[in-house]
């Protein structure tokens, strides 16, 4: 499983950093920067690309195949591809095809929820303890500390056998509760720094309240390494909702999901004589990872922040 | 240094409390224990309660978090529900491959991440780069069971070079030398598997480090002063680009366990992660609870030795 | 992980295992030499096991699966079930004897059966093993499970309680004969009787926590043997390997010098047979069936199992409690599309608690609840299940909506599968299900067993012994419908005490009758044992308990040139 990015963020760089770039004196909003630096990184274009795409085919799902992915067949299971079934059928005869795409909608929603839900939790606790300090910054920071003491993996586990039932909510829940902590530090980081610059403090001393501090002049700096931290964690949950139907823990049948049908198809039988069953959902793992990694980086560079730092 | 160790070290303690306290309330919440799942017609009710009474599930929370946690301030982690056998012995006899397997992952990762690290920095942006960091990438994407089956599949069945599980040949009863290299040959798939990962993520690393150098005033001084490219790189870019790698073993400390658990599955390779798994399926929680307990000791002593070890490469951070 | 499905059903086959893993030797001679040639001596044979055995191997104490597989090749039992599972086959014991009243059996012992270190196996282990287990400190100290083996002697509740120190109702004539007495007389007194010894030689003047710990239970090096083979090494999680007793009785066995039994995944197991590197799968999932079926060096074969998948009521649960709304269920699941699909039609429809290997099934039941919706519709349409608001589900007699819920676990895929073409079924009838998300074994047993389900799938599987009164007595803890039925009682109590095998079939016949009718289960199906092997071994016999746990192992044979 890949690395979480919880344990990148242990590690000791300085969070604190933000680079002033040349070109940022020129009078451009660094969002405007960033996006072209963007667009000239190539990978991150295709990643882009790829992502869009892959976007594209799970939403319209229902245009591009007129199975449907839950209908069973007893006979005609694990049949080969053919003109009816393009990817073939899977072992309880249903449309590999159409699997594939309504999966593919379940495994994105899955990285796309876990990544608000964590950012959501991640940035409140971190906003509130770097923009208050003291004590209150204290006591988020060692309960952020503590719950990234946990290793990943084996919490996430801990935390889903305890709750019974695996389905997609549950798992974003486990996901979300287990991810957040790195983005609270990074978000914390950032608002400590901020805290200080000039413009914060003028906007205190004319009088603007704390939410007005927080929401228009503190929040929107923070965005860049909240957005690369965020973009990264997609991918992480993606691969990590994979692994832990491997494990038996992932969302279970017949709702499809690319891990599930992956996981379905691993043993030896099927990698040897039915490639049409573990060939397309690894595949479709593999490139929207790749594709959401590319992007990540390519944001990341065209921040020009190393907040989150994949080594 | 003395006095900041033991000071992280003090505060290290109440920490371990309050993840105790974690680790024992999230077990506590699960429905059922190890016995429900025992369905034997021929055991009655009142087996199943002499049984959770012979463990101490009949007690009181409070008191059985207050026993558990006496008994490992003692050193003892209690007795497994399916194995019946202390906790502790059941990791000692599992520890050993865990560390061997890290271990080699480990060289594996630093083995072939620096060079190729190196090797991409020294021609940025070249085809062979952009290779390599595509190929990196694909790596860093693919979920690590797929990997480890499709190692699997070609290595073990279809080219038929390594074994695919164990720890040993049985029965070979292999001695000095030729007891290495069949451990060796045992542990190169599950090895692989686990550094796979951190192979591609390294070079991506070092490459941008190296990168970073390069672009440094004193690097652009030792090639002003028409010193070999050579030197420069090994005395000036590589010294300073390579340093921080130092730190990141002790966080790969902090994480060996975690990483275990799925490739330890694949190759049935008896380790802890293994242990783990097997446990959370049991619902043996004096395991879990070991276990977790241990990683996160594991992750509190890697981040101190990640920040020790960040002390003594770089002269500028100073802590006290 | 997700393979944990055979562990899960296998807690329950513990008890099944206990007898066959038990049985063990005997005289060879039958099923073998048929255009195989002549026995060889020498090599051995390699077994696979999908997880590590626990290492207790001791065949009291004992309590994991594969701990129990390995303990099949070394342990020998008093006697064992024939191909028609009856228990007819002599093992340790020579001839047994019950007396009029079936209340006292006379078990006399072979002379010449030695322990794996020369001494003979004799009457005080036997005795010695039946008290050890009826000892109070063996339930309570040792946290060991299987009283219940010993618990029809007679004085065996007393020392259970710690009220006595000896068995009243075990009397040793001499080195080779006892008499066991037992407070009842029972069908299945001796199918219930513990049949394996420990050695008293080893054991004794240890507390029973000492014996369960002992090197002697556990480090290969000192365990001593009854069977077959004994313990030559034992690598913890990862094998065993077993070698030939030169003490063993049965002359001239076992051929083979050893047997690997090696820790893989079930992912990985046949690729593994594909490419000899094992000699022998078992558990085979159906799936594989053809691919294994076109190996030429591997021969495949398949019974059907003494195990069966059902769906139960909770038939307190007033939306449950009308028998017609059952039998209408079961005629409106596709049972036969299971077998057919999921199974790869290595299976077999069910009908009753019997499967048909068992010689207790009942004939006229095989085609009961054949899947027929209209008929289903027409029976729930009769006892007032009608669609008053047209959501397209039927509302129950009274008009209210009828929404059931269906439970099940995760491990087995088969099982996983199922509950959603039942779903699926049971909505083409018009009645509104909600099927749950799937939780882990644990988590859904302990929900059935509390009552905190509706309706819900489980396994079970079964001993030769077809008594069935521990799942199925109104008052029994594994009763999970809670039917409580006074003529179902009756009769497994009359079934049970009736000595005659004819009369008591027609009794057992009258039985799954009613319960077919009362329908607290659905009974699915049950899924074929499957198991194939290399060609290269000889000598292989295969019935109803499959080849690698038959009692026949010791006439396996490897011809020299492929050793």
């Amino acid at each position: 499983m890949q690395k979480s990015s919880s344990e990148v963020a242990q590690k000791p760089t300085d969070p604190t950093n933000p680079k002033l770039d040349k070109e940022q004196r020129k009078g451009k909003s660094p969002f405007q920067l960033a996006y072209r630096r963007f667009v000239k990184n190539r990978m991150a274009v295709v990643g882009l690309i790829l992502l869009t795409i892959i976007v594209l085919i799970s939403v319209f799902a229902p245009l591009l195949t007129s199975h449907d992915p839950l209908e069973s067949d007893m006979y005609n299971i694990e049949a080969p591809p053919s003109d009816e079934h393009i990817l073939g059928t899977d072992d309880m005869g249903r449309d590999v095809y159409a699997r594939l795409l309504y999966g593919g909608r379940i495994s994105l929603l899955i990285g796309l929820l876990t990544m608000i839900f964590t950012v959501l939790i991640g940035a409140v606790l971190g906003a509130i303890a770097g923009y208050y300090g003291k004590w209150i910054d204290t006591l988020i920071m060692r309960f952020t500390d503590i719950m990234l003491t946990f290793p990943f993996l084996l919490f996430v586990l801990f935390l889903i056998s305890v709750l019974e039932e695996t389905s997609v909510t549950v798992l974003i829940v486990a996901l979300a509760l287990t991810s957040w902590p790195t983005t609270a530090r990074i978000v914390r980081g950032v608002f400590l720094s901020l805290r200080e610059q000039e413009f914060v403090l003028s906007a205190r001393a004319i009088g603007g309240s704390d939410s007005r501090l927080i929401f228009r002049h503190m929040i929107p700096n923070a965005l860049a390494p909240i957005i690369v931290n965020a973009t990264l964690l997609m991918a992480v949950t993606i691969s990590a909702e994979s692994a832990l139907s491997f494990l038996g823990f992932g969302v279970p049948q017949p709702t499809p999901t690319w891990g599930n049908m992956l996981t379905n198809a691993m043993n030896i039988r099927v990698l040897s004589d039915q490639p049409w069953l573990w060939i397309p959902p690894g595949v479709m793992i593999v490139l929207a990872v790749l594709a959401i990694n590319f992007i990540g980086d390519g944001l990341r560079d065209a921040f020009d922040t190393k907040m989150s730092d994949n080594k | 240094m003395a006095q900041y160790i033991v000071r992280r070290i003090l505060i290290s303690i109440p920490m371990l409390l309050i993840i105790s306290v974690i680790v024992f309330t999230i077990s506590q919440l699960a429905p059922g224990d190890a016995f429900t799942g025992q369905l034997d017609p021929k055991l009655d009710a009142e087996y199943f309660e002499e049984m959770r009474r012979a463990f101490g599930l009949d007690k009181h929370p409070v008191e059985q978090y207050y026993m558990w946690f006496t008994n490992l301030l003692k050193g003892e982690l209690g007795i497994s529900f399916s194995y019946k056998l202390p906790v502790s012995d059941l990791i000692v006899d599992r520890i050993g491959n865990t560390i061997f397997l890290a271990f080699c992952s480990l060289v594996l990762t630093y083995g072939l991440a620096i060079p190729l690290g190196i090797f991409s920095a020294q021609r940025p942006y070249s085809m062979l780069d952009y290779t390599m960091t595509t190929t990196s990438f694909v790596l860093l994407s693919m979920p690590s069971f797929f990997a480890g089956l499709l190692l699997i599949y070609l290595f073990s069945f279809t080219l038929e070079w390594f074994p695919f599980s164990g720890t040993q040949t049985m029965g070979a009863g292999y001695t000095g030398i030729s007891y290495v290299i069949d451990k060796l040959h045992h542990v190169f798939l599950p090895a692989v598997t686990l550094a796979l990962i951190s192979i591609a993520s390294y070079t991506r690393y070092i490459r941008s480090s190296v990168l970073d150098a390069k672009k440094q005033d004193y690097v652009r001084t030792a090639f002003a002063k028409g010193l070999a490219s050579s030197v420069v790189l090994r005395k000036h870019v590589l010294k300073n680009a390579l340093l921080p790698l130092i730190t990141l073993f002790g966080l790969d400390l902090g994480v060996f366990l975690s990483g275990a658990v799925i490739t330890e599955t694949i190759f049935t390779y008896p380790g802890l992660g293994q242990l783990y798994i097997e446990s959370i399926t049991n619902r043996d929680y004096p395991i879990i609870m070991a276990l977790s307990m241990m990683g996160a000791v594991c992750v509190l002593v890697g981040n101190l030795i990640a920040d020790i070890l960040y002390a003594v490469v770089d002269p500028r951070i100073r802590y006290d | 992980m997700k393979r944990k499905s055979f562990l899960l059903m296998m807690s329950i086959i513990l008890v099944l295992s206990m007898f066959i893993a038990a049985c063990s030797s005997k005289d060879a001679g039958s099923g073998e030499g048929k255009g195989e040639g002549n026995p060889e001596y020498g090599g051995h044979v390699t077994l696979s096991m999908f997880s590590a055995p626990k290492g207790l191997f001791n065949i009291i104490f004992y309590e994991d699966q594969y701990d129990n597989y390995v303990l099949n090749y070394t342990t020998e039992s008093l006697w064992a079930y024939d191909d028609k599972m009856q228990l007819t086959v002599p093992l340790l014991a020579e001839k047994w004897e019950l007396s009029d009243d079936g209340k006292v059996v006379t078990i006399t012992l072979r002379k010449d059966a030695k322990w794996s270190d020369g001494e003979p196996i004799t009457t005080d282990d036997f005795i010695f093993t039946w008290e050890t287990i009826a000892s109070k400190e063996y339930t309570t100290e040792a946290k060991a499970p299987r009283y219940y083996a010993v618990e029809q002697i007679k004085g065996a509740a007393e020392m259970h309680e710690g009220k006595a120190d000896s068995l009243s109702g075990v009397k040793k004539i001499d080195d080779h004969t006892m008499e066991v007495e037992f407070t009842e007389a029972t069908a299945n007194a001796l199918d219930n009787l513990w049949p394996s010894p420990i050695p008293k030689h080893v054991f004794d003047g240890m507390s029973v926590v000492e014996m369960k710990n002992s090197g002697a239970s556990r480090n290969a090096g000192e365990i001593v043997t009854s069977g077959a083979f004994k313990f030559k090494e034992a690598k913890k999680n990862e094998y065993v390997i077993l070698e030939k007793n030169p003490h063993y009785y049965v002359e001239g066995r076992p051929y083979l010098d050893e047997i690997h039994l090696k820790v893989m995944t079930q992912d990985v197991a046949m690729g593994a047979l594909k490419n000899e590197q094992i000699d022998f799968l078992g558990q085979i999932n159906p799936a594989e069936f053809d691919t294994i079926k076109k190996m030429d060096h591997v021969t495949i074969k398949e019974t059907q199992d003494l195990a069966y998948q059902y769906l139960g009521f909770k038939v307190k649960n007033p939306k449950l409690s009308n028998k017609k709304l059952r039998q209408a269920i079961s005629y409106g699941i596709n049972r036969k599309a299971m077998v057919d699909g999921l199974l790869r039609g290595h299976g077999t429809v069910l009908n009753q608690h019997m499967p048909d290997a068992s010689w207790a099934a009942n004939e006229k039941l095989k085609d009961a609840y054949p899947y027929d919706p209209e008929k289903a519709k027409q029976i729930l349409e009769e006892a007032g299940y009608k669609d008053v608001d047209g959501d397209g589900f039927v509302e129950d007699p009274d008009g209210k909506k009828l929404e059931i819920s269906l439970d099940y676990p995760t491990g087995n895929p088969v099982r996983e599968r199922s509950a959603i073409l039942i779903g699926e079924d049971l909505k083409k009838i018009g009645l509104n299900i909600k099927v749950k998300s799937p939780r882990d074994f644990e988590s859904h047993s302990d929900a059935v067993q509390k009552d905190k389900v509706e309706m819900w799938l489980m396994g079970w599987s079964l001993v030769p012994d077809p008594d069935p009164s521990g799942i199925w007595g109104s008052k029994a803890n594994w009763n999970y419908p809670r039917w409580e039925n006074k003529k179902s009682d009756e009769l497994m109590k009359k079934a049970i005490t009736e000595l005659d095998q004819e009369k008591q079939k027609e009794i057992y016949a009258e039985w799954t009758e009613l319960v077919s009718e009362e329908a607290p289960y659905v009974f699915l199906y049950t899924q074929n044992r499957i198991e194939a092997w290399n060609n290269r071994v000889k000598g292989v016999t295969f019935d109803w308990r499959g080849a690698i746990e038959h009692y026949k192992f010791i006439d396996w044979w490897i011809p020299k040139d492929l050793q």
